[in-house]
């Protein structure tokens, strides 16, 4: 049941600064809760001037959301959820669980891997490593067969232990990478049975590729370091070279969500919800449809955890084969991996009462603080860390979790930088231009599967992250730990 | 304005496209055309072969979105690229349609994007006298 007349018959949206880094939209028509904007003055006016703000208000009169519909100061524009939105949701309150508020690409998520070597090791090998490693990790429209097809007995088998499966039944990678993944790469719940032959026909060859958009595999190197002792937990220093990968659970993990947008559409009118706009179609948490959603849901998170670890083994080889050594000598470990497009319960205090809530973060990443038992024991003194990647040519963030998170966001905070400009505008602005040049001169060698992509994705079409993760740092959600300089980047 | 077409318009996040034609068959047609020029360089696929697409739907914007689904599928699963689609016919709830094209040659071939979905957002098939028009919403 849609009522398009409550979204568009509500009051003009009237922004409240609440504190120097956080606004409030008090709740107005059919708004349960209010919405919590975090910014910064600048940020505030780049979210003003879209759709954004609508959408935090429309999530906010979804049946049983807790506290607040929140966003991330990289919000933008997204289908039904806004990109950046965070949403609690109580199902012993009747609260639902709605596919807009994970996004098409389940499980999306980045990780990040430290090595033992300097930047004086790569210097002049960059270009070699980068072409290795797009040779080994394809990338872009239709790319499939990074290791051998998977049987659709072994897609079931896959999809119900995650990562667990790489590494234990392929022999890629090691149980640390499995500590250091979110949930150890595996979520509790999935049934292969309430995929379609559609999707999991989808992911029989699509493990270890990277797909297009803003995916990519990039070599950085850690430039700044914020917080020394933290740093040195997690296995770097200035100089140190990592490895970030940044994709989901491509064919698969679509399907799931077109296939399930159908289904809750149904539920809708089953169920008697009124919203707002069509596109947060969604079912009660304790229902048919919301734990078919939610099984389905697990398979494609598994799936995106198995495409990383995959991932990783490829370009483990090709690093251990570029520079003739073992992994011992290479140390080329996960330091941690975080989804950003989920909807997972979790325990969190609400009133002084603790509370199983189902969070959805799209375009947010979890982001626990120190001595949070959900967070793997080596981990535990520093908080989760939390990896959030700028845009290719200037840099990407290292952070953890701060106690303001789980007062704030549900332990939530930001994922990226969020473009500035539409892929139109981007491609506009680069025509004529020697982009793969401009991006040399920059330091950053970049191999790409379509030239198209690299225009769309080129730095001024991203807001500078920098001002992102200050303001999750600002407002006591999130600490700065280090930052990396992008010097390889490969693109879908 | 021609009397059927397609131009890409500005979308922060995504890729968004808007369909002109003279009857809902012909839009079907413009909408695969649309969705070539957003994933490869279509002007250099050939019509060598053919394929039948049929696809069924509860209203003429689901069919839509499952036309182009469909094709989007033969794409990324076999990597054959549309050059156009002919015979299209609106029979009740079904779309059938010839697909023309070929398989991926990389040394003819430029592919740009890969797409996550074809998006319900804001798609409405609006008729005019003589004209149909839709503008789609592609998650990339």
């Amino acid at each position: 049941m849609f009522s398009p007349s409550r979204s568009s018959g509500r009051p003009a949206l009237r922004l409240h600064q609440i504190d120097e880094y956080c606004w409030e939209l008090p709740p107005t028509g059919a708004m349960r809760v209010p919405g919590r904007i975090f910014a910064n003055e600048r940020l505030i006016r780049d979210i003003e001037s879209d759709k954004s703000l609508e959408q935090v208000a429309n999530v906010a009169c979804l049946p049983g959301i807790v506290d607040a519909s929140l966003a991330m100061p990289d919000i933008h524009w997204g289908y039904g959820f806004p990109i950046g939105g965070v949403a609690a949701t109580d199902p012993a309150a009747g609260g639902v669980i709605s596919p807009g508020g994970v996004g098409y690409d389940i499980n999306c998520g980045v990780r990040i891997l430290r090595t033992e070597l300097r930047k004086k090791d790569i210097e002049g090998r960059v270009p070699d490593l980068m072409d290795a490693l797009f040779r080994a990790v394809p990338a872009g429209l239709g790319s499939s067969n990074a290791i051998k097809p998977l049987s659709v007995a072994e897609m079931h088998e896959l999809l119900v232990a995650g990562a667990e499966y790489i590494v234990r039944d392929l022999g890629m990678g090691d149980e640390d990478d499995l500590r250091h993944t979110e949930e150890n790469g595996r979520l509790d719940g999935a049934d292969p049975d309430l995929c379609s032959d559609r999707a999991i026909e989808r992911g029989r060859r699509q493990l270890g590729t990277l797909g297009s958009g803003n995916h990519f595999l990039e070599i950085g190197v850690v430039d700044r370091i914020f917080e020394p002792d933290k740093a040195a937990a997690l296995g770097v220093d200035e100089g140190t070279v990592c490895v970030l990968i940044h994709c989901g659970s491509r064919g698969l993990g679509y399907q799931v969500c077109d296939d399930y947008l159908s289904v809750m559409n149904r539920a809708v009118i089953k169920y008697g919800i009124e919203l707002p706009d069509r596109q947060l179609c969604c079912a009660p948490i304790e229902s048919d449809e919301g734990s078919a959603y939610l099984g389905a849901m697990a398979c494609a998170a598994n799936y995106a955890w198995a495409n990383r670890q995959t991932i990783t083994h490829l370009a483990r080889e090709c690093f251990m084969e570029a520079f003739h050594l073992g992994p011992r000598d290479l140390g080329m470990r996960l330091i941690y991996d975080v989804c950003h497009n989920v909807a997972k319960f979790e325990e969190h205090d609400v009133d002084g009462r603790p509370r199983t809530l189902c969070v959805h973060r799209k375009g947010a990443t979890r982001a626990f603080p120190p001595g949070d038992p959900r967070i793997p024991e080596s981990l535990r003194a520093i908080g989760q860390p939390v990896l959030v990647p700028g845009d290719m040519g200037r840099y990407s963030y290292v952070l953890t979790g701060a106690p303001g998170a789980l007062k704030r966001t549900f332990g939530s905070t930001c994922h990226g930088a969020g473009r500035v400009m539409s892929r139109a505008q981007a491609k506009r602005e680069s025509r004529g231009r020697d982009l793969f040049g401009e991006l040399a001169q920059r330091g950053v060698t970049v191999r790409a599967a379509g030239k198209r992509t690299v225009a769309e994705e080129m730095p001024y079409a991203y807001k500078d992250v920098a001002d992102v993760v200050e303001v999750m740092a600002g407002a006591g959600v999130s600490d700065k730990v280090f930052r990396l300089k992008p010097v390889g980047v490969i693109k879908g | 304005m021609s009397a059927s077409g397609h131009r890409e318009i500005d979308h922060t996040a995504d890729l968004s496209f808007e369909l002109w034609a003279e009857s809902l068959p012909s839009l079907f047609a413009e909408a695969v055309l649309a969705l070539g020029d957003v994933c490869y360089d279509r002007a250099a696929v050939r019509s060598t072969d053919q394929r039948r697409l049929e696809v069924r739907g509860a209203n003429p914007e689901e069919r839509l979105v499952r036309w182009l689904q469909e094709v989007y599928l033969v794409l990324e699963s076999e990597l054959w690229l549309t050059a156009a689609a002919t015979d299209v016919r609106v029979e009740d709830e079904v779309i059938v349609g010839i697909l023309h094209g070929e398989p991926f040659d990389r040394a003819r071939h430029t592919l740009h994007t890969e797409i996550k979905a074809i998006t319900y957002h804001g798609l409405e098939i609006v008729q005019g006298d003589g004209w149909w028009r839709v503008t789609v919403v592609v998650d990339v």
